[in-house]
């Protein structure tokens, strides 16, 4: 090989190549990813995003109709710390979002395992439990409007049939069993959904771990204890954040059956800020709106603190 | 294989099929007795609450669908809800096969974006959603509710499509690239066809729920015709308030679409309700 | 104390008519390690299941010390099982995953404690006490699915194929372990296994299971040097027995074109004739042999060589050659058979002919 005159000069020509920024990569082409992304991005922006800031901007403004907004600071921050009706909705709400999930998800763990322990009729029964969950809350609260009437209603009309005519009330018309009596109404809406989410998770769980179970010397108790539900656990978690979830925005049930009454004890956030936006003379925007935002915090912090609560330190590979 | 499942011996099957029996009562009784009402004329409920509908009242059904305007919330209803489902099932498989093919900067914060809104009170996007509906002028117009009920979906949407999508191997896309198609082409040949599953998954799930969607609808909608079923039975509730029997023909009118619907997609529908419920 | 046995068992499956499992006949003695061995499908696992208890018996009786076991539930049967994927409690630790059916029988605390802490030095795992089964490697995790059945220091010990999944180098070490362990505790085991070095290596006795039968039991050699059918001649031995098409005549049996002396057998009677690898030797003159044929390929292992013979019409041989051999590819080569390792089956059942060996 003969030397080159110049040591610094290549031996071959190279192509040159240009700067990263340049080039385009072919696996990630950005107009592709562009044309793929912008609708469900415009469409967001439009109809999620931008509410949410105005919401967060109404809350710090006086917003009435005909006039423009007028800034008015903290003040609807202050006035609804005083606000005696958004604190009983508010204690509505978390005792709503406190003691459903826990029914909801127990009582689904018990259905679930007895589907599991292939009772008769297990097919019929899975549609039967499941129906609830696809109505609409419309047709589910005049339904139950019904049977909670004090005259013809079903429930009392069973209570006085067995003997236990004293116990009959007006279960929506009481402020002490009117939200205990939306709660089980609640119930009976999901815990079917709850019920198929756990049977399909323990279905899933290998069988040989159950077996092992079995020749250690477990019942059907052992084996629930022992290895089904520390197994199933993360989905239990799921479930109940998901229902503290829907019970923190609940509106429709009670739009339908109570509006809130009788005297508040069935007032959620959802129907006051509601109410204070859309139905009272106040005519002001900008109240409701800081309770919406004061809201979106406190789900954000509870739903945080449920996963914090509960969740394993570890993911279980099985 | 007895033995390794749970089988409960003699007394305890019975405690467990006696709370089986009183909850499928709780559970499937007012539909029952729904179902038997609507049969029945206001007299006949009146006089006893609980007897078996005789004789069969099914004329019921057709004056309910014409003399109350009801036709019109259910075709409202049908309109609406068809419409938003096949945006929802175009855009929103779009985006969903834009996550699970490509990257690119920032796709983990937009999608964590998009996604988190789904723990959102509707409480916080309403009023301001009320207001910018007012001045984009789709207030009170049934476009905008079909555009608000796409917005309120896209994210469980895109959820479901992307872990599907995800799972089709790689390779199928490169090769359909060395034979020429173009990123679009792609989509619509490969990605859609072989997501069939998912997204029947998806557009069961999607008109079930919007089906039944109420807050939306009643701060948006105020001309009575144009009006959603769920809005419909209300008012319809409103008006008749004491003929309990047409207001149990009404129900029923409500619930036989979604109660079908199950009868014959239930593998499907299920599937899509519990999707990302189970870890 | 434990005694196995499994008398005329037959097994089921629900909406299917046919057996699984037939007229399986088995005594396992006491402190004896066997193999039930076969090719999958052939009813080993089930019948494994059926004497743990996780599957029931359709008709036949199990006992376990002259005790019937029939209708007790598992838990109950004082039986400890390895299982093949281990089945380890993935949300417990090694220490829990241990101590557990032991806790489940045993109030003391104390006493579980000590225990579960032998049982771990014993298999090696005492510095792993506090991890869980994810963060332990295919063996360790086999060691720990062996502990628990330690721990509980049952009756019988049951092994559901516990090597498969593990790599071959650990297969054979722990293969070796299995064994001293058995002679240690001096404990029943029944060990369900595909393949055959297992079995011949670590088991007392052998079960050799066909289509949900039991196609023959006895020592590992004795099932080598005599199977009682084709199938157990082809099934053990690597390469397998060879087997060919041979008819009794007067007084002999004719194999190709050669004639062996055998009397005793009707004249016509079709027959298979089996001779193993090992058993044939390559000859310098046609005189000499019984067999011959065209060489179609030598394959050194460096220990020995596989000579493969291709016999036109007749079905083809395999000869275990020493490390050196004459033979070349292409030729004609010719075979004797050492007479005493001649194997005759009936042709239609299979079935070994009675007093074979000359």
């Amino acid at each position: 090989m003969a030397v080159p005159k110049d040591m610094n000069v290549p031996a071959i020509k190279v192509a040159k190549v240009p700067p990263s920024g340049e080039r385009d990569d072919h696996a990630n082409p950005r107009s592709a990813i562009a044309m793929f992304l912008l609708p469900a991005l415009l469409v967001y922006a439009a109809f999620t995003a931008l509410p949410v800031a105005r919401t967060l901007y109404n809350s710090t403004h006086l917003v009435v109709p005909n006039r423009p907004p007028e800034w008015v600071g903290f003040t609807h921050y202050i006035e609804l710390w005083t606000d005696t009706i958004f604190w009983k909705a508010v204690w509505n709400t978390l005792t709503w979002a406190a003691v459903a999930p826990i029914l909801e998800v127990s009582v689904a763990t018990l259905l679930a395992l007895a589907l599991y322990a292939k009772v008769p009729f297990s097919r019929f029964l899975r549609v039967a439990w499941f129906t609830p969950v696809l109505m609409s809350y419309v047709v589910v609260g005049i339904l139950w409007m019904w049977i909670y009437n004090y005259d013809w209603g079903a429930l009392n009309t069973m209570l006085r049939a067995v003997g236990l005519g004293d116990w009959a009330s007006p279960w929506l018309g009481h402020p002490d069993t009117a939200l205990p009596s939306l709660i089980a109404v609640t119930t009976w809406m999901w815990t079917g959904f709850n019920m198929v989410v756990i049977l399909a998770a323990m279905s899933s769980l290998p069988t040989e771990v159950l077996e092992a179970a079995e020749l250690d010397n477990c019942g059907w108790f052992g084996k629930l204890w022992f290895v089904i539900l520390p197994l199933i656990r993360p989905t239990l978690l799921n479930l109940v954040v998901l229902s503290f979830i829907g019970k923190m925005k609940i509106f429709d049930l009670v739009w339908v059956t109570t509006q809130g009454n009788p005297l508040w004890a069935t007032e959620t956030v959802s129907t006051y800020v509601y109410k204070r936006a859309f139905q009272w003379s106040t005519f002001d925007l900008g109240y409701p709106s800081t309770i919406a935002v004061i809201w979106f915090f406190i789900v954000m912090a509870g739903v945080l603190g449920l996963t914090l609560l509960f969740r394993q330190r570890e993911k279980l590979e099985y | 294989m007895n033995g390794t499942r749970i089988s409960p011996n003699g007394l305890r099957m019975a405690a467990l099929l006696l709370f089986i029996a009183i909850y499928t009562a709780y559970a499937a009784g007012p539909f029952v007795w729904v179902a038997m009402m609507s049969l029945r004329t206001t007299t006949e409920i009146a006089a006893d609450p609980y007897a078996l509908p005789w004789p069969l009242h099914f004329d019921k059904f057709v004056s309910a669908w014409t003399d109350s305007n009801y036709d019109a919330y259910f075709f409202n209803s049908v309109g609406i809800v068809l419409t938003a489902v096949v945006i929802l099932t175009v855009i929103g498989g779009m985006a969903a096969h834009c996550f699970a093919r490509y990257r690119f900067r920032f796709k983990g914060l937009i999608y964590f974006i998009i996604f988190s809104t789904i723990i959102f009170p509707p409480q916080v996007t309403v009023i301001g959603l009320f207001q910018i509906m007012v001045d984009y002028g789709l207030y009170n117009s049934r476009i905008g509710l079909v555009l608000v009920y796409v917005s309120i979906q896209l994210p469980i949407t895109i959820y479901i499509l992307e872990s599907f999508f995800a799972r089709i191997p790689g390779d199928l896309f490169d090769a359909a690239r060395i034979d020429g198609y173009s990123e679009w082409e792609i989509f619509w040949k490969i990605s859609l066809p072989v997501a069939l599953p998912a997204i029947s998954t998806t557009v069961i799930l999607n008109t079930i729920l919007l089906w039944n969607e109420f807050l939306y609808a009643v701060v948006l909608i105020t001309d009575d015709d144009k009006r959603t079923l769920p809005l419909g039975v209300l008012r319809f509730m409103g008006d008749q308030l004491e003929d309990v029997g047409m207001i149990a023909t009404g129900l029923m009118i409500a619930i036989v679409p979604v109660v079908l619907i199950y009868v014959f997609f239930s593998e499907r529908l299920i599937q899509g309700m519990t999707a990302g419920a189970v870890k | 104390m434990a005694v196995v046995e499994l008398t005329d068992i037959c097994k089921s499956y629900e909406g299917s008519g046919d057996l699984a499992v037939r007229d399986v006949n088995i005594r396992v003695e006491d402190a004896e390690f066997m193999v039930l061995l076969g090719p999958s499908g052939c009813g080993k696992s089930t019948t494994l299941r059926m004497i743990a208890g996780l599957e029931s018996i359709t008709s036949g009786t199990l006992s376990i010390d002259d005790e019937q076991m029939n209708g007790i539930p598992a838990r109950n049967r004082d039986i400890a099982m390895v299982f093949q994927s281990y089945a380890l409690y993935p949300h417990m630790s090694v220490r829990d995953n241990l101590g557990f059916g032991l806790k489940r029988r045993q109030t003391d605390r104390a006493v579980v404690k000590r225990r579960v802490e032998e049982v771990a030095a014993s298999i090696g795992l005492t510095d792993y006490l506090e991890r869980k089964p994810h963060a332990l490697s295919g063996g360790q995790r086999q060691r720990v699915a062996l502990g628990r059945a330690i721990a509980r220091d049952p009756k019988v010990f049951l092994f559901d194929e516990p090597l498969s999944n593990l790599d071959a180098a650990l297969r054979v070490s722990t293969r070796a372990e299995l064994v001293r362990l058995h002679q240690k505790l001096s404990a029943t085991m029944i060990y369900v296994t595909h393949d055959q070095v297992e079995a011949m290596t670590m088991g007392d006795r052998v079960c050799i299971m066909q289509n949900g039968e039991v196609a023959q039991i006895g020592k590992p050699m004795e099932v080598y040097l005599n199977p009682a059918n084709t199938f157990v001649a082809a099934f053990l031995g690597n390469p397998p027995m060879n087997l060919m098409d041979a008819t009794a005549g007067e007084g002999a049996v004719a194999v190709g074109d050669a004639r062996i002396t055998r009397a005793g057998i009707s004249p016509g009677r079709k027959l298979t004739f089996g001779i193993r690898p090992e058993d044939l030797t390559p000859v310098d003159r046609p005189g000499d042999g019984i067999l011959s044929g065209r060489v179609t390929s030598i394959e050194p292992l460096g220990a020995e060589t596989l000579i493969h013979v291709d016999r036109g019409a007749h079905a083809p041989l395999i000869v275990r050659g020493g490390r050196l051999t004459a033979a070349r590819l292409d030729e004609t080569i010719h075979l004797a058979a050492t007479p005493d390792m001649i194997r005759l089956f009936d042709a239609g059942t299979g079935r070994a002919l009675e007093g074979t060996a000359q």
